[in-house]
């Protein structure tokens, strides 16, 4: 199984140091009876990372000094790496050091192994020896440079770390230039924060306004400078954003945490090296449990939901595109609650003003993946066959479009999907999608997948209600047998709701482990789209489940109006169900939170909604983006079909700017509620593709 | 006479414009930016 996703372990490799940094937050543990990173640990992190299916892995030696642990120590480590890991993996390998341990041998293995390089050193002599000495107190500076320089001249590429303490505060333009003068390619200024950490030595610490202050200084110098080769982390992050791109670093991330985990010398593991040592969460440890175990624990699992669920007033703030809610642990400093706004919250905003004003850009809006998207009704080949497994279910939606019938395990799918699948591989389609009924409970599910998938198909969607994905076992089976997208249903944001709507006890629980399951093993970006019908009971919950649905980073959500086939037939017929006028204010009020709290891989589609019942919203409507596909016969073959055979236009609707875009609502709509609602789009089309304003 | 209207150039030209370049490309979330070389 390859989920194609990265993760960084950053490692306490040793738990000792040959410095006495007076700010250090490390415990003080003598070399010689310090404690290493056992092989056993390495190996179970390794083993978790291909059960694991992570593509990518980061490996971060951090100390106290990892260099103490010898070459010996990381020859090893790469062993293990290439003996336990896969060909499909690959593994980066970083050393965080303080250099004074740095010799020929040690330029010579760093460099062999392609190691990424992070060194500390704070800046100029007299600030540098001000706290990084020696056990006996001499000063480091002049070693930690000149084997800085060694490592460079060797292209062993590296940046500096160097700690803000009370020693910069009044230096900031001699800090920058004195890495300027030495031609440090990435420089990081990090706050020395004394609330940081459990053991931190407060003396040099700096207050969050201080460290504002500093880096405004640090930022109109290092503009000034004006040298794209002299490059300041933070600063050049922030630009980016200001620019419209993304960060890589995680502090300004809507992923946040997603991507990293800390192990401690022992084998605990901890949401990212920050929070090591706040034993509150502590989520496991690889001398007990192996990773996948970790990953999916319920310790995990809460510290996912509080580091999503970031404070109500950052949604509101001009920033918030920028710092996602700030740094899980500088939100949780702020009284151990990580619903807290961030200790940094004010330092942050005072800073990204400054660099705004500076460089005249203002601050992000959402991009909203709909503006740019294409129009999906000029392409006229079916990319995609879609696969019904017909109607059994394991849930009794009340206004299931299938008429679906209650079972909870179905023996074997027919085999004339299989012709079906033939024929459309044939025709070049390398995108399945598999839907029902409720799919997962055909007994021979995962082979039929691993059979598509062996055809060829690239892209195989499963459309399912997930409840049998709250087994997390189960849904690496499906990936592994080649599932790469999911389309989930949720049509509630209460298990009371939900349940109801499903006619299924306890299936808004596992429905939303399902979700969560997804988010803990695809990470960041998960291909997961969820559906929500709009009903008279979820309607005015609509902006609660969106922003439900946005903190469970769900790429694509989907709001629907009634399809009045199946079972949903007699719910049209008897007269009572409401208009698409009737929903339109929910439906706007979701767009809107959607607007307002939407994460940059975000979007949001509004079925069979003609862009006429949303003013402002019009490009929110699916037809923009809907594509023909191949549908199945029970004989074995395909036909092309469009969603557009199952819509009608109105009398006035040829009179509409976005006539050849909408496709009308579904046919059976105006018999029952006529096309009064209906009306004409005189807005110009430019408008609507590319002028809408996304922060309303 | 017409006065001359002369703007002052934006702040970080070359930083900005070696930004632009790579601003569409979404990068990859990293503990430390100097990590960017695989092993295998």
């Amino acid at each position: 199984m390859n989920t194609g996703r990265s993760l960084s372990f950053i490692i306490k490799t040793v738990n000792a140091c040959n410095l006495n940094c007076t700010y250090c937050y490390a415990p003080k543990i003598q070399c010689g009876k310090h404690q290493t990173i056992s092989e056993d640990i390495q190996i179970k992190l390794i083993k978790g990372t291909v059960d694991l299916g992570i593509e990518n892995v980061q490996i971060v030696w951090h100390g106290s000094e990892p260099l103490i642990a010898g070459i010996d120590f990381f020859k090893k480590a790469l062993e293990i790496q290439g003996k336990f890991g896969q060909s499909w993996q690959i593994f980066q390998n970083v050393m965080q050091t303080n250099a004074t341990l740095i010799d020929d041998s040690w330029v010579q293995f760093l460099k062999e192994n392609k190691f990424g390089i992070g060194v500390s050193l704070d800046g100029p002599s007299d600030i540098h020896d001000a706290n990084r000495l020696t056990k006996n107190g001499k000063p480091t500076h002049y070693l930690v440079q000149e084997n800085y320089l060694r490592l460079k001249a060797n292209n062993c590429d590296g940046g500096i770390c160097a700690v803000v303490n009370t020693d910069c505060l009044q230096s900031p333009k001699r800090i920058v230039d004195y890495f300027s003068d030495l031609q440090v390619p990435e420089v990081d200024l990090l706050p020395c924060f004394a609330a940081e950490t459990n053991y931190s030595n407060d003396s040099k610490s700096i207050s969050a306004d201080e460290y504002a202050q500093f880096m405004i200084r640090a930022f109109d110098r290092w503009i000034e400078i004006d040298n794209p080769n002299f490059r300041i982390r933070f600063f050049e992050n922030v630009l980016r954003l200001l620019m419209g791109g993304g960060s890589q670093f995680c502090k300004f991330r809507p992923d946040k945490c997603s991507n990293f985990l800390g192990i401690d010398t022992d084998g605990s593991v901890y949401p990212c090296d920050l929070f090591v040592g706040y034993d509150d969460w502590k989520l496991g440890s690889l001398a007990d449990d192996d990773l996948s175990t970790i990953l999916f624990s319920d310790r995990k699992r809460a510290f996912y939901r509080c580091m999503e669920n970031v404070n109500e007033a950052c949604f509101d703030c001009q920033w918030y595109r920028m710092c996602w809610g700030g740094c899980s642990l500088h939100r949780y400093l702020a009284d151990k609650n990580l619903q807290k706004l961030s200790v940094f919250c004010e330092s942050r905003k005072e800073i990204f003003s400054h660099i705004s004003k500076s460089i005249e850009l203002a601050p992000p809006k959402i991009q909203h993946k709909t503006l740019r998207a294409s129009p999906g009704n000029s392409i006229t080949k079916p990319t995609a066959v879609y696969i019904d497994l017909g109607p059994i279910c394991n849930s009794k939606c009340y206004f299931c479009a299938a008429s679906s019938t209650e079972q909870n395990v179905v023996e074997s799918i027919p085999s004339f999907n299989i012709s079906c699948l033939k024929q459309a591989r044939k025709q070049e389609v390398e995108s399945l999608i598999i839907s029902g009924g409720e799919s997962t409970i055909h007994s021979d599910i995962l082979s039929f997948i691993t059979r598509a998938k062996g055809m060829g198909f690239k892209r195989i969607e499963l459309q399912t209600n997930g409840k049998k994905l709250s087994n997390q076992e189960f849904l690496k089976e499906l990936i592994e047998a080649g599932i790469t997208d999911f389309g989930i249903s949720l049509h509630g944001d209460t298990p009371d709701l939900q349940d109801a709507i499903t006619q299924s006890s306890g299936s808004f629980i596992k429905t939303i482990k399902a979700i969560e399951n997804i988010n803990l093993l695809f990470g960041p970006n998960p291909p997961l789209a969820v559906n929500c019908v709009v009903t008279p009971e979820n309607k005015e919950r609509l902006k609660s489940i969106v922003s439900l649905l946005i903190s469970y980073n769900v790429s694509t959500i989907k709001l629907s109006y009634l399809h009045g086939t199946g079972r949903a037939k007699s719910l049209l017929l008897d007269g009572h169900w409401p208009s698409k006028l009737d929903f339109q204010p929910y439906i706007l009020d979701g767009i809107r939170e959607c607007e307002r709290k939407g994460k940059t891989n975000t979007s949001m589609t509004i079925e069979a909604y003609p862009s006429c019942i949303m003013p402002d919203y019009e490009m929110y409507s699916s037809d923009f983006f809907i594509t023909p596909i191949y549908r199945t016969n029970p004989d074995g073959s395909i036909y092309k079909f469009h969603t557009r055979e199952d819509r009608v236009k109105g009398p006035n609707c040829d009179k509409c700017t976005l006539f050849q875009y909408c496709l009308g609502p579904w046919k059976e709509y105006p018999d029952l509620f006529g096309w009064n609602e209906f009306k004409p789009l005189s807005k110009p089309i430019e408008e609507i593709f590319e002028n809408m304003d996304m922060t309303k | 006479m017409t006065k001359k209207l002369v703007t002052a150039p934006r702040k970080g030209q070359k930083i900005l414009g070696e930004i632009k370049k790579t601003i569409n490309q979404t990068p990859a979330a990293s503990w430390c930016k100097w990590s960017n070389h695989s092993q295998r």
